[in-house]
């Protein structure tokens, strides 16, 4: 088709132009959602990039990512994907210069050439980027199965007779709780409602239509219900590399209660939630959102509007300490095993964007 | 909302884009010399032309396609769309600039868009200034609900948002007062109060008609509308309309000519505001920084693409390559553009400084807004001012509250400019060239011609006092015309805004006079009901009840026309239909409803017989006698208005209403309503129907009434019960009764 290049191109700057905006007005459903349209549309930038070499693709990737990051800061996950993304670029580079070094040596030296050094990512496979293609298709597939994954560890973590708090909406928390339930497991949830977004309602709504005995509660009630709870399961914005977590406002005084009564607070979160940066405070662009005052105050009040400063975090820190256990698609991991998972999916030189 | 395939415009039908029409143009000076060189819909707020935000707004509503009208420097307009990002190939919205320099209202506007017949379906008319982050589309599909349903002559949605009076947003000159229908949203009254009046007057007809009304104070107008495809044919039609605001009312008053209608929707949880002058734009660009408006916010919808915007606490923004000095402090709600340096010592707190701009050391800078590359040069201080792009404060100059400087302008140093000055850096024209300026075209030439007419000694005199080394004039705010006078004293009131007592007195006595509206819409009446007489307020022991509390409002200037047209057609015997024809007309002169009209008739009737014999209304048998001839004479124009049994009881309670305010006549009434049962004006099924109804809640004044005319009327019930009875023999008897 004549100028079918050129149509694509076009399609494609709409569809990033739609995704950057959709981010920008917080129109998401979801992280897995963030996270699958972020690959989608990772797998057309490398479709249609033209390059000689894995060292163009990557610095194209990058750029392309920077462009889709840049919408919002503090949606890190869509800077963990392209992370990912250009860790298989390498990779696959990597295993094409090994068959390729193969092919060269014989048996004899293959032994000792058990690792090899990718140089500048110049020299030029033309295969390389169907292998990245599937390879990135791969990554796609393990995603959208992740909360299913944790999901199925639930009956391991949650047993008969258990208290569990949590607090705001988290889909893989209520996946978790749901196939607990599936398994007949009885158990009872408390569902801190997570003002000002009062993401818990719908939470408590969703548990008790899975037939769950569900209570919703306020976060000043954390305190009271907290002796009575066997422990906290709690989902996440993203885990960092220290195994601190970035979660919806009201996780950390909820963590700090629970270590306060020496309950465990587990963490149920897929693995493209780890992110390699650190971002606890405020100074970084990237920790945290800011929601506008209209949660807390109506703006038809003309007295308080000009003599108060709101506030609305949309995030919480919460420092490793308190954290017992992740719950990941890969299974359950200590937090203090949080970093070596970092080393393993993102390479060392795509920390920094 | 998954991105559009390339082919959108294919696959979707004519009608189903949404469309827009952007006002680029306020059509008024309220900026003052601001506006001289850059129209309004390009000011920055917050470091962002303000037309972008209503685009934005516009885009987030699904809109697809949307016309900007330009008028007013269009040129720089059209030059800022064709850069911006809508022009892209990848925009889901299709941005086109409508040019046309000789507008000089709204209604001029919208007649050049339905000339070049650019709608075809239900559109969204918003000013070029507004800031939204509401969903428009959602009220556009309420509109479209409702005209495709029940009310099909829908022909406007008008998008107000709750604000209490006093607000910061709310300006005094878009202070108003609205009724709604209760049930479905229709506008039913809408009246800007210009004053602190405490007293509202609202045509009765409403307070009759409905039932269920709503009376508002407390909303803002966010000048954001959907209009059915006819709104630019009636701007077409009726070139009189200048404003929206002329449209509202032309509908509201013509609507049972024409039959269109008027609604309202009311946002609540959502940001929509109009920046109108200049309270509006330091009351809006404090949302912004508040983050009212998410997510147009400086630090998501910054400057441009790309550039970040770091986001810190108390509400500070700055872009990434600021220079801050040390020991220069940014205390709260402060936006500072890219590129620009501070230097140490600096306090700013409540401001916004674009980009490229130079502040020196010791500054004080407050709730000011510093357009880009402005340079305020070491121990300024700066309270409450606009400061537009290119302008330098040269060192040691104190601005005081409410001073512009517009484009370039240079003071200092070492002077203090008096509270509410607004210079700019040209000479200004005389006033009548001052006037074309603001509204149309430019003529360099005149300028220049102007500059050298105008005295050199004033011109140093001037420059004297702003600085020996200015370059700035005086700007006087224009005031030929009660609309420009009023806009001067609204930029006054922006620089004593922060001074909260003014502010918060004027919310207190505001709010008392809502209260007065609500709670005695007899009070609010007051004005129409002119013949009300004070002794008629009580109860009137000889009535048992406070007859003034019941009685239909009437116009009085209308009934004593209705008398005199009666009067006039039977002396020089004018026919039936055309006296229907003069009633009608007065009906609508005095905007009366139609009950009043036909309860009035049969006492103008017993009024003409006194006024033909200059005589007073009383109870002398000579014009019971009139009467009758009269009503037999009549009975057809009567029949006209009083036919069916509805009707009837209306012009029965209207003869009680007459008996009660002449007591002479109270025990005649039942002889007038037998003259006009003979006359077969009345029929004898109502005469009962009236008789036995008990609509009214017992105790009540109307119930009080009610018993009252009944036990007058009671001789004339029994003799029609027993004629029927009977049923022979009725015409007889005429004298029973009496």
């Amino acid at each position: 088709m004549p100028g079918g290049d050129g149509d694509k191109a076009n399609d494609l700057k709409e569809r990033i132009s739609a995704f950057v905006d959709e981010i920008k007005k917080s129109n998401t459903n979801g992280s897995c959602d963030v996270a699958i349209k972020t690959i989608n549309l990772l797998i057309r930038i490398i479709s249609q990039a033209k390059f000689s070499n894995a060292r163009e693709l990557l610095v194209h990737v990058r750029v392309e990512g920077m462009h889709i990051q840049a919408a919002d800061p503090s949606e890190n996950i869509i800077g963990n994907i392209i992370r990912r993304v250009l860790k298989i670029i390498r990779e696959e580079y990597r295993e094409l210069l090994l068959q390729k070094n193969e092919d060269q040596v014989s048996a004899m030296e293959r032994l000792s050439m058990a690792d090899v050094d990718e140089g500048d990512y110049s020299t030029p496979f033309p295969q390389l980027k169907a292998r990245v293609i599937e390879a990135v298709s791969e990554l796609k597939i393990e995603l959208e199965g992740c909360v299913e994954n944790i999901a199925a560890l639930a009956p391991n973590y949650v047993n008969e007779n258990d208290v569990i708090l949590t607090i705001g909406r988290s889909k893989t928390v209520e996946a978790f709780l749901k196939s607990a339930a599936h398994k007949h497991i009885k158990f009872r949830v408390y569902v801190s409602e997570g003002a000002p977004f009062y993401g818990g309602h719908e939470m408590a709504k969703n548990l008790a239509q899975a037939k769950i005995n569900t209570t919703l509660i306020t976060e000043c009630q954390i305190g009271t219900i907290m002796p009575l709870v066997n422990k906290v399961i709690v989902g996440t914005h993203s885990i960092m590399a220290n195994g601190g977590l970035k979660a919806v406002t009201g996780t950390n005084i909820m963590a700090v209660l629970a270590k306060e009564h020496n309950k465990h607070v587990i963490v149920c979160s897929s693995l493209y939630k780890l992110s390699p940066l650190f971002h606890s405070t405020p100074q970084h662009a990237s920790f945290n959102k800011f929601s506008s005052p209209n949660e807390l105050l109506d703006y038809e009040d003309a007295e308080l509007l000009s003599k108060v400063e709101v506030i609305a975090p949309i995030f919480d820190y919460v420092p490793p300490d308190l954290v017992s256990m992740v719950v990941t698609n890969n299974g359950a991991q200590s937090v203090t095993y949080v970093y070596r998972l970092v080393k393993d999916f993102y390479h060392a030189d795509d920390v920094d964007l | 909302m998954a991105p559009k395939g390339k082919g959108r415009n294919e696959d979707l039908k004519q009608e189903d884009v949404l469309q827009a029409v952007v006002i680029a143009d306020s059509f008024n000076v309220r900026f003052g010399p601001v506006t001289r060189d850059k129209p309004r819909a390009l000011l920055p707020l917050v470091n962002v032309p303000l037309l972008d935000y209503t685009l934005e707004a516009l885009a987030t509503s699904g809109v697809q396609e949307v016309f900007v009208v330009c008028c007013h420097l269009g040129d720089q307009v059209r030059g800022h769309i064709r850069q911006s990002k809508w022009q892209d190939c990848g925009s889901p919205m299709a941005v086109t600039a409508v040019m046309s320099d000789s507008c000089l209202s709204m209604g001029d506007a919208l007649r050049e868009i339905d000339s070049k017949a650019l709608i075809r379906t239900d559109f969204i008319l918003i000013m070029g200034d507004i800031v939204a982050n509401m969903d428009i589309g959602q009220v556009v599909k309420e509109h479209k609900a409702r005209t495709q349903g029940k009310d099909k002559s829908s022909v406007m949605t008008l998008v107000f948002r709750v604000a209490q009076p006093g607000h910061r947003a709310r300006t005094k000159e878009e202070n108003m007062f609205l009724i709604e229908q209760g049930d479905t949203g229709r506008l039913l009254y809408f009246k800007k109060t210009k004053d602190d009046s405490r007293k509202i007057a609202v045509p009765m007809d409403i307070l009759m008609e409905h039932d269920d009304i709503i009376v508002h104070n407390d909303l803002m107008d966010c000048h954001i509308s959907v209009c059915s495809p006819s709104v630019p044919t009636l701007f077409t039609d009726n070139f009189d309309y200048q404003t929206r605001d002329d449209f509202v009312k032309g509908i509201l008053i013509d609507e049972e000519i024409m039959g269109n209608k008027i609604h309202i929707n009311i946002v609540r949880d959502k940001f929509a505001a109009r920046v109108s002058n200049m309270q509006t734009y330091d009351a809006i660009s404090k949302d912004v920084i508040c983050r009212w408006t998410l997510p147009y916010v400086p630090d998501i919808y910054g400057s441009g693409s790309g550039e970040r915007v770091k986001y810190g606490p108390h509400n500070v923004y700055c872009s990434k390559d600021v220079t801050l000095a040390r020991g220069c402090e940014l205390k709260r709600d402060v936006v500072v553009g890219s590129g620009t340096r501070v230097g140490s010592g600096t306090d700013i707190s409540r401001c916004v400084i674009g980009k490229n701009c130079h502040i020196g050391d010791n500054v004080t800078l407050h709730n000011s807004y510093l357009w880009d590359n402005v340079r305020v040069e070491d121990n300024c201080e700066v309270d409450t001012a606009l400061l537009c792009s290119g302008v330098s404060v040269l060192s040691n100059v104190v601005l005081k509250r409410g001073v512009i400087l517009a484009w370039n302008v240079v003071v200092g140093p070492n002077v203090t400019i008096a509270q509410g000055t607004q210079l700019m850096s040209e000479p200004q024209r005389d006033e009548f060239d001052d006037n074309d300026l603001s509204f149309g075209d430019d003529d360099a030439q005149q300028l220049q011609s102007v500059k050298e007419k105008q005295g050199e000694n004033e011109e140093e005199t001037e420059a004297e006092s702003y600085g020996a080394q200015s370059k700035a004039f005086l700007f006087k705010p224009y005031v030929d015309s009660d609309d420009e006078d009023e806009a001067a004293v609204i930029e006054c009131q922006w620089g004593k805004s922060a001074s909260d007592s003014e502010e918060r007195n004027s919310y207190e006595s505001e709010s008392e006079s809502e209260e007065e509206e609500e709670d005695s819409e007899g009070e609010a009446m007051g004005d129409f009901d002119a013949d009300s007489e004070e002794e008629e307020d009580v109860v009137d022991s000889a009535l048992g009840f406070s007859p003034k509390a019941c009685m239909m409002r009437r116009n009085t200037d209308f009934y004593q026309e209705l008398v005199d047209t009666i009067v006039r057609g039977h002396t020089e015997k004018i026919t039936d239909d055309n006296l229907i024809l003069e009633i009608n007309s007065l009906k609508h002169a005095y905007t009366v409803p139609i009950d009043e009209v036909i309860a009035s008739l049969p006492c103008a009737m017993f009024e003409m017989g006194a006024s033909l014999n200059n005589a007073k209304v009383t109870a002398d048998s000579k014009l019971f006698v009139l009467f009758k001839k009269n009503v037999e004479r009549y009975a057809p124009l009567l029949s006209k208005y009083i036919k069916n049994a509805e009707t009837q009881l209306v012009a029965i309670n209207g003869l009680g209403d007459f008996v009660i305010r002449n007591s002479e006549l109270r025990p005649k009434l039942p002889q007038l309503i037998n003259f006009l049962y003979d006359a077969d004006v009345l029929s004898e099924g109502s005469i009962l129907s009236w008789f036995n109804s008990n609509r009214f809640q017992p105790g009540s004044n109307d119930a009080l009434r009610h018993e009252f005319l009944k036990k007058l009327v009671q001789p004339l019930v029994k003799w029609l019960q027993e004629a029927e009875e009977e049923s022979s023999e009725e015409d007889d008897d005429d004298d029973d009764d009496e």
